[in-house]
C-alpha cells in the first residue's frame, strides 16, 4: 500500500525528474530557511520573489525561454545589492525599503508586460510553476545552484551566525555587516530564482520560510532545527508529489503538483505544531505529576 | 558550530544521487501500449482544447478512450499539467491539438511525456487569419473553430488520424464524420439565418477579447474592436485603449459588448458604462476560448456556436 502511494509514481521518468528537483529544492530551502528564520529574512524573501519578475519579462524579450532564468537571477542580485545598500540608511526602517524594491520593480515588470501585448505562457508558467516538466539540463542547473549556496554557507556559515545573535560582536571582530548581510541576500535570491521555475513565483517563499519553521517549533538547538528543516523539505517535495499523482491519476481530482508541495510543507509544520503542543501538554503534566508526588509547594521551575 | 560540517555532507550527498542517477541513466522508459492483438483496445487519445475534445467524441465514439487536457471555461494560460495529463500522454497512441500556437504548454509536456508517437495538427488544411501582431499570435488567429466549416475540416482531420492509428475501425470513424459534417452543415445555416435577422447596420461586434474573427469572417459581421487586444489575457489596457475603444462603440452606434465566459467582466463593464451600452455577461457570456461545463448551455460545440449566435443575435436586435 504504502509502496504503491509513495514508491511506484516515480517509475514513470517524469515523475522521476520531478522528485529530484523537488528533493533538491526542499532540501536547499530547507538550509536557506534556518538562515532566513534567525535573520528574520522572510519578507526579504517574499519581496525577492518580486523583484525578480522585472527579470523574468526583460530575459524573455531578449531570449525568449532561454533568458528567463538569467534576467531573474541579474535582478535578483540588483534587487538584494539594492536592499542591503538601501537599509544600511537608518532613517528609513528595513520593512519600509523593502514595500518599495518591491512594489517599485513588480510595477517595472507589469509596465514592460503591458507595453509589449506578448505575455505568454511561458511567463505564466512563472506564476504557476511546472516542475512536472523539468529536465535534465533544469535540474543539473538547480544541482549547480545548490552546490554554490552550500559551498558559500559551509565557508561564511559561522559569520552568519555570529551575526545573526551578536552583531556588536561581529562588527567588534572586523567583520563588515553589510557585506555579510548582502551574501545572504544573495544567497536567497539565487534559491528563489532556482525554485521559481518549478513552484512559481507565489509559492517559492512557502520552500525559505515553512521547514525552518516547523524545525524552530521541535527543538531551541541549532543542529537539530537543521536537520528538522531538511528533512521537512525534502519530505514535502516527496509527499507532494506523491499526493498529486495518487489524487489526479486515481481519483480524477487535479491537484497542481507545485501547489501540493507546499501543502505538504504546511501539512508538516502543522504536524510539527501538534507536536510541540503535545510535548509541552506533556511537560506540564508531567511537572504536576512531580509536584504531586514530591508534595511541594507550588512555585519556581519548569519543567 | 556544525553548518559546515552538516553543509558538506548535505552537498556530498546529493552530488552522489545525482551522479549515480544520470549514470544509471534514468531507470525505467514509459509505458509501453500494451494490449494489441485480442479483442481490440480502443485508441487511447489526448485532446488539448475541449473542442478538440468535442470533434473527438464526435468522430471516435466508444472506439477511443479520451483525455481532455484543458477543462471547460479555464483560460489556456491558466494550464498546469497535472501528473495525471502527463501520464496520460505518455500512454496515448493520438495527441490532437488545436494547433495554430494556441498549446504553448505541449511540447514540454509531451517531451516531458517522453510521448514520440502521432500529434495530429487539427488546423492542418484550415486558412488561418493573420493574428493580432503579437508575439502570441505569431502563428496567426488560433480560434478556428468559431466558423463551422473550419471545425468540418478539423473532424476530418482527426477521422483521418485516428483511422491511421486503428485502421479497423476507419468506415466507423468515416460514418461519424460524414454524420458530423452534415450536423455542421445545418449549423453553419442555421447561424447564417438567425444573423441575416439583423438589421444590416447593426451586425456589429465589440467582445471581451479577440477570440471571433473566423466567426465574424464567416458571417459577415464588423469588428469595431476587443476589450482586450490579444489572446493573452492578462495584460492590462492603457487608459488611451479605453478611450480608442469607447469612442469607436459611440461612433459606430454599437448596442452591446460581449463578455466571455472564460474571462472577468469587469473592464467590459466600465467601458460599457463609458460608452452607455449594455455589457452581456455572466449565464449570457459568449463561449470564447473553451465550451462551458457539462449542463451548461455551451457544452458541446454546437449548442456552444448556437448559445453565441442566439446571444449575440438578441443583443444586436
Amino acid at each position: 500500500m504504502l509502496h504503491r502511494l509513495l514508491v511506484e509514481p516515480f517509475a514513470l521518468p517524469f515523475m522521476q525528474r520531478a522528485l529530484i528537483e523537488a528533493l533538491l529544492l526542499g532540501m536547499l530551502g530547507g538550509v536557506v530557511s534556518v538562515f532566513v528564520l534567525l535573520r528574520r529574512l522572510a519578507f526579504v524573501s517574499d519581496a525577492l520573489t518580486h523583484t525578480v519578475f522585472p527579470g523574468v519579462v526583460l530575459g524573455y524579450l531578449v531570449a525568449q525561454t532561454r533568458g528567463i532564468v538569467w534576467g531573474a537571477l541579474l535582478f535578483a542580485v540588483l534587487s538584494a545589492v539594492l536592499l542591503t545598500v538601501l537599509s544600511a540608511n537608518r532613517r528609513v526602517t528595513e520593512d519600509a525599503t523593502l514595500a518599495i524594491l518591491l512594489t517599485g520593480f513588480f510595477s517595472v515588470g507589469v509596465v514592460l508586460v503591458s507595453r509589449r501585448t506578448s505575455y505568454t505562457a511561458d511567463l505564466t508558467g512563472f506564476l504557476f510553476g511546472r516542475i512536472l516538466f523539468v529536465d535534465r539540463r533544469e535540474i543539473v542547473e538547480t544541482a549547480v545552484v545548490g552546490a554554490i549556496v552550500l559551498v558559500t554557507l559551509a565557508a561564511l556559515g559561522k559569520e552568519f551566525l555570529l551575526r545573526a545573535f551578536d552583531p556588536d560582536g561581529a562588527a567588534a571582530l572586523g567583520y563588515r555587516l553589510p557585506l555579510l548581510d548582502l551574501a545572504l541576500n544573495v544567497l536567497v535570491a539565487l534559491v528563489v530564482v532556482a525554485a521559481v521555475k518549478a513552484v512559481g513565483t507565489v509559492l517559492v517563499i512557502a520552500l525559505l520560510v515553512v521547514p525552518a519553521a516547523a524545525g524552530r517549533l521541535l527543538s531551541d538547538r541549532l543542529t537539530v532545527i537543521l536537520a528538522a528543516a531538511v528533512a521537512a523539505g525534502g519530505l514535502a517535495g516527496w509527499f507532494g508529489l506523491a499526493a498529486s499523482y495518487q489524487a489526479s491519476v486515481y481519483h480524477g481530482l487535479r491537484l497542481a503538483s507545485g501547489a501540493t508541495v507546499v501543502l505538504a510543507l504546511v501539512g508538516l509544520y502543522a504536524l510539527a505544531f501538534a507536536v510541540a503542543a503535545g510535548r509541552r501538554g506533556l511537560g506540564r503534566l508531567g511537572w504536576l505529576d512531580r509536584l504531586a508526588a514530591a508534595g511541594r509547594p507550588a512555585g519556581g521551575g519548569r519543567a | 558550530m556544525r553548518i559546515r560540517a552538516f553543509s558538506l555532507a548535505i552537498a556530498g550527498l546529493t552530488t552522489a544521487g545525482l551522479l549515480a542517477w544520470a549514470l544509471g541513466g534514468c531507470g525505467t522508459t514509459a509505458a509501453s501500449p500494451g494490449a494489441s492483438g485480442g479483442a481490440p483496445a480502443p485508441v487511447r487519445v489526448v485532446a488539448t482544447t475541449t473542442q478538440v475534445a468535442d470533434f473527438a467524441r464526435n468522430i471516435g465514439g466508444d472506439r477511443i478512450q479520451l483525455t481532455q487536457l484543458l477543462k471547460p471555461n479555464v483560460d489556456p494560460h491558466d494550464y498546469e499539467a497535472s501528473p495525471a495529463d502527463v501520464l496520460a500522454i505518455a500512454q496515448a497512441d493520438v495527441v490532437l491539438k488545436n494547433g495554430v500556437g494556441l498549446e504553448k504548454f505541449l511540447d514540454e509536456a509531451i517531451s516531458s511525456a517522453g510521448f514520440n508517437g502521432a500529434v495530429i495538427d487539427t488546423s492542418q488544411g484550415v486558412r488561418i487569419r493573420t493574428g493580432n501582431g503579437t508575439d502570441e499570435e505569431k502563428a496567426g488567429d488560433p480560434h478556428i473553430w468559431h466558423n463551422p466549416r473550419n471545425a468540418k475540416i478539423m473532424a476530418h482531420n482527426i477521422a483521418v488520424g485516428l483511422s491511421t492509428k486503428d485502421p479497423a475501425d476507419a468506415a466507423l470513424f468515416e460514418r461519424n464524420d460524414t454524420a458530423y459534417a452534415a450536423k455542421l452543415d445545418a449549423l453553419d445555416r442555421d447561424i447564417q439565418t438567425r444573423i441575416d435577422t439583423l438589421p444590416a447596420d447593426q451586425r456589429k461586434l465589440v467582445t471581451n477579447h479577440d477570440a471571433f474573427g473566423y466567426y465574424v469572417d464567416r458571417y459577415k459581421l464588423q469588428f469595431v474592436g476587443s476589450v482586450i487586444p490579444s489572446f493573452d489575457t492578462s495584460a492590462e489596457l492603457s487608459g488611451k485603449d479605453i478611450t480608442d475603444l469607447v469612442a469607436k462603440i459611440k461612433a459606430t452606434g454599437v448596442k452591446a459588448i460581449f463578455s466571455e465566459s472564460s474571462l472577468p467582466p469587469k473592464t467590459a463593464e466600465t467601458i460599457g458604462q463609458e460608452a452607455g451600452v449594455k455589457v452581456i455577461g455572466g449565464e449570457d457570456a459568449l463561449y470564447g476560448d473553451t465550451l462551458g461545463p457539462a449542463g451548461s448551455a455551451g457544452d458541446t460545440y454546437l449548442t456552444m456556436e448556437e448559445h453565441n449566435t442566439q446571444t449575440i443575435v438578441d443583443g444586436l436586435s
